[in-house]
């Protein structure tokens, strides 16, 4: 029996941490109170790895068996939210626990992918039948409703995202694609042409294309990409970047980390950075390839893709290839309930993967 | 292993690892062209530009007297901005140097600003002319953290005259800054305070891209200023102007108002202030030394001054006595005193008036009468009347800081000094003694009250009537106004108010002679009231004034208000 744990992914996650705090600890001395942000962002790695080990030893079924209860919680949490949650940057998305301040849509990621793969664990089928997408329907939509309420765009699009994923990969018949896509096309067209507001439509216009109003949104486009760009081939070092220093930057230490990344590293850390985290969701999806069974092979590539999707925004918003939505960079970017919700899964394909030749 | 046993899952991995790919390799490309095609000159961008946001100040609305006299106007003036992102404290000496304050001083003043975040520029010298900007600018290129803002001036051609009326700007405090943009000034006290909402503008903001020698690239245009709206309130400029010289040397306060409609036509406190020392930001001595002026120049003794009113609330008296029960021809005899509970209250004339009726102890101001007045109703059957008249409460003038003075009652006495209320207290309030205070302009509003027979009216200075300044009526049946108002009269034709008869105006009116004690030396001072309205049918205007240390109410308060009615008849079209 070869290869019980996946050494290579382990080592993509503890390096991807090590840069994260490394760009961090530049980024949050721009930030008041910095060096707290430093020390609290340490301590909740330790919890995240001692929460991933206990997610990587004890058997993925058992906790897939617990889904609809973890999941129950879930929902509650983000209901809790809505109605006691404090407000930052306009969104109610924290809940006050004393010391620490839990965003409870972070864990709900994990709970809905769980949730999926409980409902189809026993399934054989190769295809989804109309019953089984009402259902993952439901799942999935409970949860992005009630984060679309705080309002939170960016972290309810990555739960609808990853759902997406899930359901693609489980398969559905080609005309149910086709019903699909004229259904979206239809309601689409009619919201656009007789709901919206024109306001409304000039944000969703503004939201693709940020050069549409060059002086809000588009400011910091403009100002990420001159600190991206400005870094060069070996950028301008560690703490030597005056993009993120001048505070030209917003949120320098969450949604826009990795232009002080690559302000401060230049494209040869960006190559780096990328080769990582390329490293990281290639291995998942390899993980995915052999697990043993279907909710194990879901569970890989949910995580695998909702990684995939947070990088490809949080990397693309801040050089103008995606709309700016505020979605955090994975092992990169502040913030506890997302860094244990990340170690977490990483602990879970890891169990995958450990499991991947017989029940026990 | 699940899918080697199912290849269509296996084909559907394989296919988002070509995405997945697919998405890498574009952002790697996209990074390359960024940094390695693009860096030069981004860095360039980075390097050599800085940006800097610039605001573009939005004009603070005007504020116009009643006939159409700007009284707080705003003019064009400059301020050196510091921009603190490049400030570093070595040059602090130096650039105190070139602003011609002390490195102490300017040290100060950045520190004030220490919760303005970093990236935006803050004030450290004001109201500059153009003469002074023009030297400034040939030196500029030394001192590259510093420019040049336009800032408009907050400016109060009349000075002392509105001081307490229009108020001033300042500064905001933390509190109010929570509200702002940017760093605005706002409304402090008076009409600036209370409509600032409306008189303020939004700023606007501006990009400037600068090299690092401080010149000018390019510019940019984020939001353009939104100005404030101009007001217009009801005080008449050259009345405003006679009472305020009327009042001459005298402390005290003069209210002219409309018993129609609730407009104040006049308003004015002696000592005042010139507000536009207060707007300035950097003058924090000015501010000390009139905090502590004698004769405290930023009380509004017209709605903060509270006085014990005298005599002048006679009338409201007569007015709670007929509703109990007395009649215009109640007479009762003065003998020069009358003894209760073995004290003897006195009148102020030692002979005695007689025998009065209602009316003519109101025009004679007989204490003796008023005195039996009180023993016959008791404070139970005075208290509710007074408090109709907006005796004890905030009348709710347009301006902020209000005091509601004083409606002493039993209950009151008893929680406050822990002794009973006793039959003198009565006699004492009936005639506007003992612990009884109002304010000038709760004087005017019971005059206007009166001469408008019950109606109540919320005084204020925006130039606006209509229902909301309407509070409803006094319920006292006309005939009783009627009596009081014959009283009133008759104190102008043959009472104590004389002075008044010969303007060719039916006046009504009440003189006060009121005692206190005041300030650390517990000196006795003699307040000198007058209150009175005209004309006696569908009256205009309804006076309140008071000079403190102005001696019996004949000798200065009625002179002030002969030169009010006087200027009434000859320019009564200014208060229609």
């Amino acid at each position: 029996m070869k290869g019980r744990f996946d050494f290579p992914l382990f080592l993509a996650v503890i390096l991807a941490l090590v840069l994260g705090v490394v760009t961090l600890s530049s980024a949050a001395a721009t930030v008041k109170g910095g060096d707290i942000l430093i020390s609290r962002q340490l301590i909740w790695i330790c919890v995240g790895l001692a929460l991933g080990i206990i997610a990587f030893i004890v058997n993925y079924r058992v906790w897939i068996e617990f889904a609809p209860v973890l999941y129950g919680i879930a929902m509650g949490l983000l209901i809790l939210v809505l109605l006691l949650g404090s407000t930052v940057h306009g969104s109610k998305s924290w809940l006050d626990l004393g010391p620490f301040r839990l965003q409870p849509s972070e864990p709900v990621k994990l709970t809905v992918l769980l949730m999926l793969a409980w409902l189809f664990r026993r399934d054989k089928t190769s295809h989804l039948d109309f019953r089984g997408i009402f259902k993952s329907a439901v799942v999935v939509g409970i949860p992005v409703v009630l984060i679309l309420f705080q309002p939170d765009f960016g972290t309810a699009s990555t739960i609808l995202v990853m759902g997406a994923g899930v359901v693609f990969l489980l398969g559905m018949r080609p005309r149910v694609y086709v019903i699909l896509f004229i259904l979206i096309g239809l309601v689409g067209f009619g919201s656009w042409n007789y709901m919206f507001k024109p306001y409304q439509k000039e944000r969703v216009l503004t939201f693709f294309n940020p050069e549409r109003d060059p002086l809000g949104r588009g400011y910091h486009v403009i100002q990420s990409k001159v600190a991206v760009g400005s870094g060069q081939l070996t950028g301008r070092g560690y703490q030597k970047g005056t993009q993120s220093r001048l505070k030209y930057l917003p949120e320098p230490h969450t949604d826009f980390i990795f232009a002080v990344f690559a302000e401060e590293f230049g494209f040869v850390g960006i190559a780096v950075a990328l080769a990582i985290l390329f490293l990281i969701i290639s291995r998942m999806l390899n993980i995915a390839r052999l697990a043993y069974d279907k909710p194990g092979m879901m569970i890989a590539f949910g995580v695998a893709m909702l990684l995939f999707y947070q990088i490809t925004v949080s990397t693309g918003m801040i050089v103008g290839l995606v709309p700016t939505t505020g979605i955090p960079l994975p092992f990169f970017s502040y913030g506890g309930s997302g860094i244990i919700t990340y170690l977490i899964m990483t602990g879970l394909v890891l169990n995958v993967f450990r499991n991947r030749f017989h029940r026990i | 292993m699940f899918s080697e046993s199912h290849p269509v899952f296996r084909s559907r991995i394989q296919f988002f690892y070509v995405v997945v790919m697919g998405v890498f390799l574009m952002l790697f490309f996209r990074y390359w062209y960024l940094q390695i095609v693009q860096g030069p000159s981004y860095f360039q961008a980075a390097t050599e530009n800085t940006l800097r946001e610039i605001n573009i100040p939005s004009r603070r609305g005007r504020i116009y007297s009643k006939e159409g006299t700007i009284l707080a106007d705003y003019k064009v003036a400059y301020d050196i901005m510091l921009d603190r992102s490049s400030f570093h404290p070595d040059r602090l000496i130096s650039i105190a140097g070139f602003l011609g304050v002390s490195p102490e001083e300017l040290q100060h003043r950045i520190r004030r600003y220490k919760r303005v975040p970093l990236y935006k520029p803050v004030p450290v010298l004001e109201n500059l002319s153009f003469d002074e900007i023009v030297r400034f600018e040939a030196r500029k290129k030394d001192y590259p953290e510093v420019f040049v803002e336009l800032a408009p001036q907050r400016f109060y051609p009349f000075g002392k005259l509105f001081a307490h009326t229009i108020g001033y700007i300042g500064e905001p405090t933390v509190k109010e800054a929570q509200n702002l943009v940017t760093l605005q000034k706002v409304g402090k006290m008076g009409i600036e305070k209370t409509y600032d909402s409306i008189l303020r503008g939004k700023d606007g903001t501006r990009r400037i891209v600068v090299d690092s020698s401080n010149h000018f690239i390019r510019t940019q245009l984020v939001q353009e200023p939104i100005h404030g709206k101009d007001l217009s309130v009801s005080l008449i400029l050259p009345l405003q102007k006679l009472a305020m010289n009327s009042l001459g040397k005298y402390q005290g306060a003069v209210v002219v108002m409309s018993p129609r409609d609730g407009r104040i036509f006049a308003m004015v406190s002696t000592p005042a202030f010139d507000p536009n020392v207060l707007t300035f930001r950097f003058r924090e001595k000015e501010w000390e030394t009139l905090k502590t002026a004698p004769g405290n120049p930023m009380l509004n003794r017209a709605i903060q001054g509270a006085y014990p009113p005298g005599s002048t609330f006679k009338p409201l008296v007569a007015l709670a006595g007929l509703n109990a029960g007395l009649s215009p021809r109640t007479r009762f005899t003065c003998t020069g005193g009358l003894e209760v509970g073995g004290r003897t209250f006195l009148c102020w004339k030692k002979e005695g008036h007689g025998s009065l009726s209602l009316t003519g102890a109101i025009a004679h101001s007989c204490n003796v009468y008023f005195y039996h007045v009180g023993l016959q109703i008791g404070i139970d059957k005075l208290l509710p009347v007074a408090r109709e008249f907006g005796i004890g409460t905030k009348t709710g003038i347009d301006i902020p800081g209000e005091r509601k003075g004083l409606l002493p009652s039993p209950e009151w006495k008893r929680s406050k000094t822990g002794r009973p209320w006793f039959p003198g207290d009565t006699l004492n309030t009936c005639i506007g003694q003992g612990y009884l205070l109002i304010t000038p302009l709760q004087a005017a509003l019971l005059t206007a009250s009166i001469a408008n027979d019950g109606k109540l009216l919320t005084p204020h200075l925006i130039n606006k009537t209509g229902e909301k300044w309407t509070r409803g009526k006094i319920d006292l049946p006309p005939g009783d106004f009627k009596a009081v108002k014959r009283g009133m009269r008759m104190m102008v034709t043959g009472g104590t108010g004389m002075a008044l008869s010969g303007l060719g105006l039916p006046i009504c009116g009440k003189t006060g002679t009121a005692q206190t004690v005041s300030g650390a030396d517990r000196k006795a001072l003699e307040l000198s009231w007058f209150i009175g309205f005209a004309p006696v049918r569908n009256p205009e205007i309804a006076i309140a004034v008071i000079a403190e240390k102005g001696g019996h109410g004949t000798d200065t308060a009625v002179p002030i208000a002969s030169k009010l009615f006087k200027f009434f008849i000859d320019n009564g079209e200014k208060f229609r």
